[in-house]
Parts: C-alpha cells; structure tokens; sequence
C-alpha cells in the first residue's frame, strides 16, 4: 500500500473596484488537503479543508473499501521543488500592491472620465505538495498578479462593455497602464468593420480551441467518441500549428506536476505537432486503461480521485511578434466574443461582442458588433495564421486566424 | 459569542456544508466521496470601505474581526450610514431539511438508485459512453451582524445527473438530463423519463442537418425560455452594475416600457429547486421580485449596497458560491411567468420558423445567444424536420418586443451540475424556467 498526501494552499489579496474606487479588501487563506491510499488496484481517498492528519489518513485506507478501481500506480521516487514567485511584492507584504493599485485607478479615472472601471486587482499565491511514502515529495508555488477591471462606457446601456486585463508574476504596474491606455484610446474611437468577407482575427486560443480540447481527451479516443476518431497520426492541420499540454514556468499558475504527481519531459507534451494528430491527452489511469501516454493532465476537485482533465494547454509559440505576424494587413482583435459553438461537423458560429481594429501593430479602433463563423480544419488548416512570439496584450501570446466575418450577423 | 468592534459595521457568515459525489463512467465507479466543510467569511464596513477575510479556522474568528478592524477607521455614526441602515434584522432559526438531510442516507441506497439510471443507459447501443452521476449538498448557514440579525437556515439538493454521447457517422452528440430535488425519495422514478430523451436525442442525432441560416421565427420549449430570461435579461437587473451609472439610471427607471404587454419575468428565493435560498448571503429575507410585469421594468435585484445607492428595497439577492467569497447581487430562481395560448397554438401561428426543444447554453450582453442542442423547422405551423444550429442571436431589447406569444403550460429547472458563473464566483446554483415562447426575427446560424 502506498499512502499519499495532496496539499493546496492559497493566500490571496482582493481589491473589489467599484467606480473606479477600492470600495473592498478581501484576505483570504484556504489549505484543503487530502490522503490517498494506493493498494491492489483500487484507491481510497478523503479530503478536509486545512491541514493532514493521521486520522485523513486512516480516513483514505478505509475509503479503499468503497472498491474504486484505480488503474494506474502512484508516482514513486519523484522528487522536485520549484518556487515561481517573482517580484518584491506578497500577499503577507501587500503595501506596495495596495498603493500600486489606488495609483493605476487614479490614472485611469482622470484620463477616461467618460470610463467606468470596476471588478478586482487580485495578488494570489498558490503552493501544491505531493508526497507520498513511495519516495515522491514534489512542491511547487506560483505567485499571480491579475488585473481585471471591467470597464463600460458611461453611456453604453451594456452592462459591461469590455474588459482591461493583465495577468503576470510581477506588479507590472506600468505595463499595464500603457495596454490599458492603447486599449481605451481605441474603446473610444468606432471605426467601421473592414469590407472584406474573410479577416485574420487575433485572440486566445482558449476561445476558439474547445472543440479541439474536448476532442483530444483520450476517453474520447478509448471509446470512440472523438470527432478525430481513427485519426491519430494523420496531418489534419497546418504545418504551423502544435499544441501542448504545458506545464512550464511559460504560464502563471499552473504546477509542473499534475494531480497523481505525473511530470511531462521539459514539462511540455505535444499533442499536434506541425499539424499532425499526435496522441490525445490522458492521465495516469486513463492512459493505462486506453494504451495511450501519460501526458500529465490528471486534475479534479483536491480531494476527488484524479482524472483525466482538461488544462495547460497552450499552442506553439512562432517567432515572430504578432506585429510581424500580421504585417501590412488589417486585423481583428477580439476581446468579447461569447454564446457561439460548434456544431457536431465541427462548424463554428458566433457573434462578437467586443472587438477593434488592429492596424500597423496596435488597436486603432472599435468595431461594432459582428458575427464570425468557420470550420474547425479551415480555422487549424489553411487558415491559421500563427501563435505571436511576444505577448502584447493581457500577458497572452495571441493566435491568429482568419474567419468568415458577417456584419449582419447581429444588431 | 462574538464582539464585535465599535464604529464599523460586521457580519460573519459561517457555512456547514455536508456533501457527496459519487460518478460511474460506463459501469465503472470513478469516484465515491462524502465530506463535511467548514469555513466562515467576516466583513467589517467603516462607511468607505468593506473589510473581509475568508477562514477555514473558525476558532480564529474573533481575531480576525480584530484584524480586520485594525485596517478599518472608525465611524462614530455608522448606524446611521445608508448601507447600514437598509440592512434587515431577522432572528431566526428556519432549519427545513434536518427531518430528511442527505447525509443521513446511507452511501449504498444512493448507489442504489443511481443504479436505476445506469440500467437505462446500458439499454441503447447507440450510447457510445455515459456517465451518471450522483451529487448531494446539505449546507446550514448561521448569519450573525452587528445590527443585531442572528439567522441559522438551511438549504438541501440531491440530484442524478446523466450524460451520454451518441455516435452518428463519426459525429459525437452529448446528450443529459438532471433529476434534481429536495429530499432524497423524489430521485427514484423517473427512469422513463431518461428513457424519452434518449430516444429524442437519438432520432434527432440521426437526422438533423445543417439549418439554412436566416432570420426567422422561433418557439422556445421552456428550458429555452429559461435561459433566455436568466441570460438576456435576468444579469440586466443585477443592480451592482448600475451602482454610480447615471446614463443606466435614467434608461432603465423603473415604469419604463421595455417589452411586450404579455412578458412577466420575475425572480425568487422561495421556490424549493437549484434557486432556493430563504435568506440570502447577508441575512434579507428571500422576496419575490417582479423585473418586468406587463412588459413594464418593475424592478430590480438587490444587495444591501446597491438598494442604498439606488434608493430601493432589499430583494435577497446578495449570494456568494460559498464562504471563500464575498456576496455579489445573482440571482436566484428567474422565471418568464406563463401566459395564455398552448404550445400547440403557438407554432401553429408560424408559416416558416424553427422551435428550439432544447440547448447547449445560452448568453446576454447587448445581443443575446442561445446555443441550441436540438431544433426542429416549423412548417406550415407543423413540427418538420430537425436542423443542426450553431447559434442563435438577437438584440436583447428589440426581442423583448418581439415575443407574441406565451404558453400556459410552464417549467421550472434545476441544475445539478455546474451553475451561473459571475466575476470570479462560479458554479452559484440558480433556477431558471417558463412557459413555451414565440419571439420573431431572431437571426439564426
């Protein structure tokens, strides 16, 4: 029997932002915890909010009666720290982030008084440990900085109208000023959509790569269920387009081991690679059950029994900046883009709600709302344009596509 | 006991949540765990600013009011600040599910009937992969404040969940229903219900094909309308986003027009299902609150903040997905009441339309988008052949004048996975429902 503790603490200070004032500070400080017991294919499991005891323990050996089969073994003899903090600012020492925070707002309400800000600036810091007694005693913590205010127009009748956002290591303060200015100044200049039938669109992957991730997860495959069924080993898209399950220090947050303790060599696994259909993601169990590789994407509730999740996953960064990407040409950039999906052929629709006008390599403009459709191999196919190098907006390397756009669409 | 600090205002809410989540992936247990969670959230008002600390020890309570206080500075007339002021006081002890708490029941009778549904699963070929799955949550919740409130409440839900795919021509279709209820005898029985949708799902599976895209008339089933109201119109009413917006003041005054005579929407607190909360997250009591009557804007939702800074009553809609988060204005269970005509009249009235049976999700901001997962053509005021849609849309304002039509038969869901997402705050269990509804001149792709 191999017996195991899995451990997630978060220390996190919250500035709620109303009308562009701190109207609120928020701590707070979460340890959930959990024992596993490993023992003849089955594993027990039982969790708490705070720290481990002996009596989790005991807890998760006899939570090994409730029969759950677990096809996979711990992880043994694994042993890394990694610390990806960075910066002189914490969560226990929050001055510098405090008045940081008041002085950004400051800025902002007197530059763009017609702007109302609200939502969070948040510091958070994330440790994850997982040890077991077969040897593995893995530690990893991360610090976030995010900024996210939501802004609105002070007569737009939306709601929300769009959102200003940087997600860092570091305050970063500065840098975000300067994106928040570049994206404001184009907020309040409406320029026309351009009279073209297809556009290279800029966003992030995670926008439009849902279809792709629910249809790479190897259950799918196991059961044949997946759209890419039979498809493994196949060149379905364009040469430039890899995506990875990513584990490394490129993104804020995310541990370099997954839930069951599994590691990816250099903390990357390829899943398309130059548009081959490589493997699908699975974790430990999965893996096993199905005959695929173990990419490192167990995940779950702290105290659930790890499964195969969807996470980390990030396409291959190109070399060039998404200027150089998108030279002379026009494009899209979208912030707001939500009630679209894909059909079962892999057809896309969806209206845009926010989005500018990306010219000669910054946002020059608003654009009114529009509607964007494609399909998934044109999208990842021909079509796909590029992942930029540099991250010039939001902290994200940004993707670039082109898509149908139809001014029609809505409004 | 607490003590609370002088010149601030203060609250603590300290929640018990008993749950469990059991999943079984074609016939294969995955996950079988019953937990007891503690926690309490303390906020501590000075007239400018909230103060909070989220903690998983609550023996730790009073320091960290003492904390908080040290950051706060000291208003001699607190009492009488506005958000203070609109703050009800209820002494109350309102514990409904202790004769019938989830928890109690053992682990093999909720294996048991989750076995039930399992066995409807098994009976398609055409189910590739399937899960059901089992969730219970028994949460008791004792708010106290400075004011003087003092309230213990509890709420209850247990709920099978399944959720299966179908395989057409290489083509996946994601297929589920939730059975969601109050106490846990109600979950047995419903297998044939599961039983009609799968063949629904399976039929239309085999013969959608893709819509012609167009603007059209469309039928809403209720679930439909439910997430119409909750999505287009239901986040439009959450008073935070208007607190310090004159512009949105003045366009959204209550008495003003905003659709058509038919269309009442309103939202509660009271019905049991996914949006029942007798008191809300700062302890107001659950109201039934109408948004729009006779298609006129009759009011809005409320925390203790924005009814001060708006100038109108509480309505119990400060909620938060748990004690880790402060209560934000959500909603609970958001409805389009029923209206006059049947289901039948109302597609008969559409020479060439579609009627949406059921979706994937739903959105609003300006325009509103509902992602259907079936819909059938409407011809000559008959059901016809199912259609495949990505996307449904419509400017959220203009479709309120739109709707012609409401139903007399009505639905009211519950959720038993996942929830309402706002800012940071997501799974928030809420309801949502309707009647059957007509709307004209949706663009549909």
């Amino acid at each position: 029997m191999v017996k195991e503790k899995y451990m997630i603490k978060e220390r996190e200070i919250n500035l709620g932002v109303t009308n562009g004032e701190i109207a609120s500070v928020i701590k707070k400080s979460i340890t959930q915890s959990a024992c596993r017991a490993y023992d003849q294919g089955k594993i027990g499991v039982a969790g708490k909010l705070g720290e481990a005891d002996e009596e989790l323990i005991n807890q998760a050996v006899e939570n090994l009666k409730l029969g759950i089969p677990y096809e996979g073994e711990a992880t043994v003899e694994s042993v890394r720290q990694e610390h990806r903090g960075q910066g002189d600012i914490s969560v226990e020492h929050n001055s510098g982030f405090l008045k940081a925070a008041e002085e950004v707002l400051s800025v902002l309400k007197k530059e763009y008084p017609q702007v109302i800000f609200s939502n969070k600036i948040r510091l958070a810091e994330t440790e994850e440990y997982l040890t077991n007694d077969g040897g593995t005693d893995l530690a990893f913590s991360d610090r976030i900085m995010s900024w996210e205010l939501l802004i609105k127009h002070e007569k737009s009748l939306n709601i929300i109208d769009d959102a200003v956002v940087l997600i860092s290591r570091t305050l970063d303060a500065e840098r975000f000023l300067k994106e928040a200015r570049e994206h404001l100044d184009a907020f309040l200049h409406p320029v026309e959509l351009p009279e073209k039938e297809e556009l290279p669109v800029i966003v992030n992957f995670a926008e439009l790569g849902e279809f792709l991730i629910r249809n790479l997860d190897a259950q799918a495959f196991g059961r044949e269920t997946s759209f890419f069924n039979g498809k493994l080993g196949q060149k379905l898209f364009d040469e430039k387009f890899s995506l990875y399950v990513d584990r490394s220090m490129a993104y804020p947050g995310s541990a370099f081991f997954d839930a069951e303790g599994s590691t990816c060599r250099d903390d990357r696994c390829g899943l398309i690679q130059n548009g081959v259909l490589v493997r699908p993601f699975a974790d430990k169990k999965t893996g096993k059950e199905f005959g695929y590789e173990n990419t490192a994407t167990a995940g779950g509730g702290y105290d659930s029994v790890p499964s195969n999740t969807a996470g980390c996953f990030s396409p291959e960064c190109g070399g060039r900046t998404l200027k150089e990407l998108m030279g002379e040409e026009d494009g899209i950039y979208i912030t707001m883009m939500s009630g679209g999906d894909y059909t079962s052929e892999g057809n896309f629709a969806t209206p845009v709600q926010t989005a500018y006008l990306y010219r000669g390599g910054r946002l020059v403009g608003r654009l009114p709302e529009f509607g964007l459709s494609g399909s998934i191999y044109e999208m990842f196919g021909k079509n796909f344009v590029g992942v930029s190098a540099d991250r010039p907006y939001e902290g994200e390397h940004k993707t670039v596509i082109r898509m149908k756009v139809q001014k029609t669409a809505v409004s | 006991m607490v003590r609370f600090p002088e010149g601030v205002y203060t609250d603590v809410r300290e929640e018990a949540v008993c749950s469990t989540s059991i999943r079984i992936e074609n016939d294969v247990l995955k996950e079988n765990k019953a937990k007891k969670e503690q926690g309490a959230i303390i906020r501590l008002y000075d007239g400018r600013r909230w103060y909070m600390s989220s903690t998983t020890e609550l023996e730790r309570i009073q320091q960290e009011i003492d904390s908080l206080a040290e950051m706060a500075v000291p208003c001699s007339g607190i009492e009488e600040d506005p958000v203070v002021r609109k703050y009800e006081v209820n002494r109350e002890v309102m514990l409904n599910y202790t004769s019938c708490d989830v928890s109690s029941v053992s682990n093999e009778e909720k294996l048991a009937v989750m076995e039930k549904y399992c066995a409807c699963m098994r009976e398609y070929e055409e189910i590739r992969y399937w899960k059901v799955y089992y969730v219970d949550n028994h949460t008791e919740k004792h708010i106290v404040s400075s004011k003087g409130s003092d309230v213990i409440f509890d709420t209850q839900n247990c709920c099978v969940a399944v959720r299966y795919v179908l395989m057409q021509d290489d083509k996946p279709y994601y297929g589920g229903k939730d059975i969601y209820r109050m106490r846990f005898d109600e979950l047995w029985g419903h297998e044939e219900e599961v039983r009609k949708l799968i063949r629904e799902d399976i039929e239309y599976h085999q013969n959608a094909r893709p819509v012609e895209p167009g603007d059209y008339t469309c039928v809403f089933a209720p679930g439909v309308t439910g997430v119409f109201a909750h999505e287009s119109f239901g986040h439009k009413s959450e008073a935070d986003f208007m607190v310090g917006d004159e512009n949105m003041k003045r366009e959204w005054a209550i008495g003003t027009r905003v659709g058509a005579e038919l269309l009442n929407i309103v939202d509660t607190g009271l019905e049991e299902g996914s949006g029942y909360v007798p008191f809300d997250d700062e302890g107001t009591r659950a109201k039934k609150t109408y948004l729009i009557r006779n298609g006129v804007l009759s009011g809005r939702l409320h925390s203790a903040a924005t009814a001060a800074a708006l100038g109108e009553e509480l309505t119990g809609n400060a909620r938060a997905v748990s004690f880790q988060f402060e209560p934000i204005v959500r909603m609970t269970a958001t409805y389009v009441e029923p209206g006059e005509s049947t289901k039948e009249e109302l597609i008969a009235g559409v020479k060439k339309g579609i009627y949406l049976s059921d979706y994937s999700h739903g959105s609003g901001m300006s325009t509103f988008t509902i992602a259907p997962k079936r819909a059938y053509m409407i011809r000559d005021g008959k059901l016809a052949e199912p259609v495949r849609i990505s996307v449904v849309t419509g400017n959220v304002m203009s479709t309120l004048s739109e709707i012609d039509g409401v139903s007399k038969e009505f639905e009211l869901f519950s959720f038993a996975l996942g929830g309402c997402g706002k800012m940071e705050q997501f799974p928030l269990r809420v309801g949502t429902g309707g009647p059957y509804m007509r709307v004209k001149h949706l663009t549909v792709q």
